[in-house]
């Protein structure tokens, strides 16, 4: 048994000239062309020899008697995938060629050119349909929340096999396009033509897809491990502003919440909820010796930096409006924060900020006033 | 497209012209050169392409299939579109007389 080697089939199998240099290559090292899978050509390992490959396209079952007739004409099959099949011939027998006349083989191209014409546009419309459903999602009123999710990159990403597909439809096309064309003006096939760029940018195309692929089926994997490594960190040790970092006298009763995420665009998420009673004034009917403090924090380290802006909106439109603030948001000219808005009254305290690739958004009621905080976030991230 | 008149490539007209006669592949291969004295060296991949595309154009039709090899024969319309395009290249070729008579020669 000899040995065999598989390459990934790179070109598309419409592009004759390329497909046939490339066996010729090949068979020039000693692979030999044996057989064409859907993502796989298999060579059998031999002796280098020069050999000549053509590609013919036969629809309709060809009959015994016409392999007979190409073998006479020094032609042997030797693969066969869906309506191609690919005859070789060694390059010292001389072999006429199969295809004498451009014209003829012109009309074929052009049968086919109409079949593929109707396929690409019902594909097409197919493919368009899927992408606006896709992206139907992104177009909704708070993007950057959306595209920070952990998922977000896989709803994208699912996207990709889809890319994959009709670039090739895409790129089968056009080789029928360009050979019937040429064609049609009388000009035979190339059989040498070069291949070496055109699969080097197919072969790029491949791996880029693949990773992409890859890094979606790894994503839930690697999250699920980083998650775990954030979650049991005390609060103090996180980069938000902790309940004992604004209150100077002791609090009873405390508890907390603390959720951890991860996703491409943003490493670092954090939402913290603490709460806590404080040592307060006893009013008249002992009601209210203890004051309510309680905090909650969401934080992002952003990928990109240029996200910040998008992000401190989305948050200011989801959570400003949701809690029904009576105070008017403005914002606060500091030069410190790249945006800083915030909104105070009545005990309670909102804050949105955003400095280089961070943003932080803190919700706070209790005795501390809002210049308080913001010096806060100042100094545990040394602005 | 169907064939709707027109000039014919040489391949098609000698196919046409070879199926006269009910005839299957290999031996069109030599009716062809046969007919043609040895002029026409057609490509068994151009000859089995044409006969795809005739069949598909009802110029030709397959009388027998005894699944090794398939005999093709001409039809009505087969034969119209060959008397066709006998006429047209008949007429270029007496058009072209004036080349032997005068001052081209």
């Amino acid at each position: 048994m000899s040995k065999l080697v598989r390459r990934f089939l790179l070109g598309n199998l419409w592009d004759f000239g390329k497909n046939e240099s490339w066996f010729s290559d090949m068979a020039l090292k000693g692979l030999h062309l044996q057989s064409i899978g859907n993502w796989f050509v298999t060579f059998e390992k031999g002796k280098p020899k020069k050999t000549k490959y053509r590609i013919e396209i036969l629809e309709e079952g060809p009959s015994q008697e016409q392999f007979e007739l190409y073998k006479e004409y020094g032609w042997d099959l030797v693969a066969n995938k869906q309506i191609f099949y690919v005859f070789s011939s060694p390059e010292e027998v001389n072999a006429p060629e199969l295809q004498t006349d451009p014209m003829e083989l012109g009309f074929t191209f052009r049968m086919i050119d109409k079949q593929l014409k109707k396929n690409m546009i019902s594909i097409s419309i197919l493919f368009l349909t899927f992408l606006f459903s896709q992206f139907q999602l992104f177009f909704h009123d708070e993007p950057y929340l959306f595209l920070i999710k952990r998922h977000a990159f896989t709803i994208i990403m699912i996207v990709v096999p889809y890319i994959y597909v009709f670039i090739e439809i895409i790129r089968g096309y056009i080789a029928v396009k360009k050979t019937k064309d040429s064609l049609l003006m009388g000009i035979p096939i190339n059989h040498k033509r070069n291949w070496k760029l055109s699969y080097l940018f197919s072969a790029i195309l491949h791996v880029y897809l693949t990773a992409l692929i890859g890094a979606v089926l790894i994503t839930p994997f690697y999250t699920a491990i980083r998650r775990e490594l954030y979650t049991y960190k005390p609060v103090q040790d996180t980069p938000v502003i902790s309940i004992y970092d604004i209150e100077t006298v002791p609090v009873y009763d405390y508890s907390h919440f603390i959720d951890y995420d991860w996703s491409l665009t943003s490493p670092v998420q954090y939402f913290i909820s603490e709460s806590g009673y404080l040592d307060s004034e006893m009013q008249d009917d002992f009601s209210s010796a203890y004051l309510k403090t309680s905090i909650q924090t969401r934080y992002y380290e952003l990928t990109f930096k240029g996200m910040a802006e998008g992000l401190i909106n989305d948050l200011i439109h989801r959570y400003y409006r949701e809690y029904h603030y009576e105070e008017k948001l403005t914002e606060i000219k500091n030069n410190k924060f790249d945006r800083l808005y915030a909104a105070s009254g009545e005990g309670k305290n909102i804050v949105f900020a955003s400095f280089d690739n961070k943003v932080i958004h803190i919700k706070y009621s209790g005795k501390a006033e809002l210049d308080y905080i913001i010096s806060l976030i100042e100094k545990k991230h040394n602005l | 497209m169907p064939y709707e008149g027109g000039p014919m490539t040489e391949a098609m007209y000698y196919v046409l012209l070879a199926l006269v006669h009910p005839n299957h592949g290999y031996q069109l291969m030599n009716e062809i050169e046969e007919v043609s004295k040895g002029r026409v060296k057609m490509g068994p991949g151009t000859m089995y392409g044409v006969l795809t595309r005739l069949q598909k154009d009802k110029l030709i039709v397959v009388v027998n299939d005894d699944g090794r090899r398939k005999t093709y024969s001409i039809t009505e319309d087969g034969r119209r579109a060959l008397k066709g395009e006998y006429e047209r290249l008949k007429s270029m070729v007496d058009d072209g007389k004036i080349i032997k008579e005068d001052r081209y020669e």
